[in-house]
């Protein structure tokens, strides 16, 4: 589910700098919304890859 | 009940509250009357059809960031939610919400008017389903 990050502060859906998800801007034209401004993709950090180790050098 | 002079109507279109950019706004409630007359009636009858909604907002157009050109534009040709209430307090029994779901806007000016005039766009929301809510 794709969240979005509240920029203006004339959304009803919530104060600007939060953040809401598709279901709670259900009926709305989200296209609209980025598009206008209020509100752009809310990014979400990925977490940082596990470095693998090789099996045959941790054999010794 | 007190008499209402429209001071302070709240409409929200698309989620964002424009209210204090509106001149006026009119939501029209009708349902398509369906006849139903028959061999035998002696008048017209008629029975409930499809509802029929429409609604028209006329604002002062502004073309900063995320105010009515911004919130508009991208709408047309598109549905959306539009929200209206006769003031901008709280829902309740003498302030319902009617909200219109689903209405296609079919219509906005840009640039109108007249030299000397504001700048308005009037909106044309037609169709979708109609929600009247007291509390």
């Amino acid at each position: 589910m794709s969240s979005y990050r509240i920029l203006s502060s004339k959304l009803a859906a919530g104060p600007a700098g939060s953040i809401v998800t598709e279901t709670e801007l259900q009926g709305c034209n989200i296209a609209a919304l980025v598009a206008g401004g209020h509100i752009a993709p809310a990014t979400v950090a990925e977490p940082e890859p596990e470095t693998e180790t090789d099996p045959e050098e941790t054999e010794e | 009940m007190a008499k209402l002079v429209l001071t302070d109507a709240s409409v929200t279109i698309n989620s964002v509250d424009l209210s204090s950019a509106v001149q006026s706004v009119t939501l029209n409630y009708n349902t398509d009357q369906v006849e139903v007359t028959s061999m035998g009636d002696s008048a017209h009858l008629f029975t409930g059809g499809l509802d029929n909604v429409t609604c028209d907002v006329t604002l002062f157009q502004d073309f900063a960031a995320s105010e009515v050109e911004a919130t508009v534009y991208d709408l047309v040709g598109t549905t959306t939610t539009v929200v209206i209430l006769p003031t901008s307090g709280a829902v309740a029994a003498d302030n319902p919400s009617y909200t219109l779901a689903n209405t296609y806007l079919s219509s906005h000016m840009p640039v109108a008017g007249t030299v000397g005039d504001a700048a308005m766009t009037t909106l044309n929301f037609v169709g979708g389903s109609i929600t009247k809510a007291t509390s």
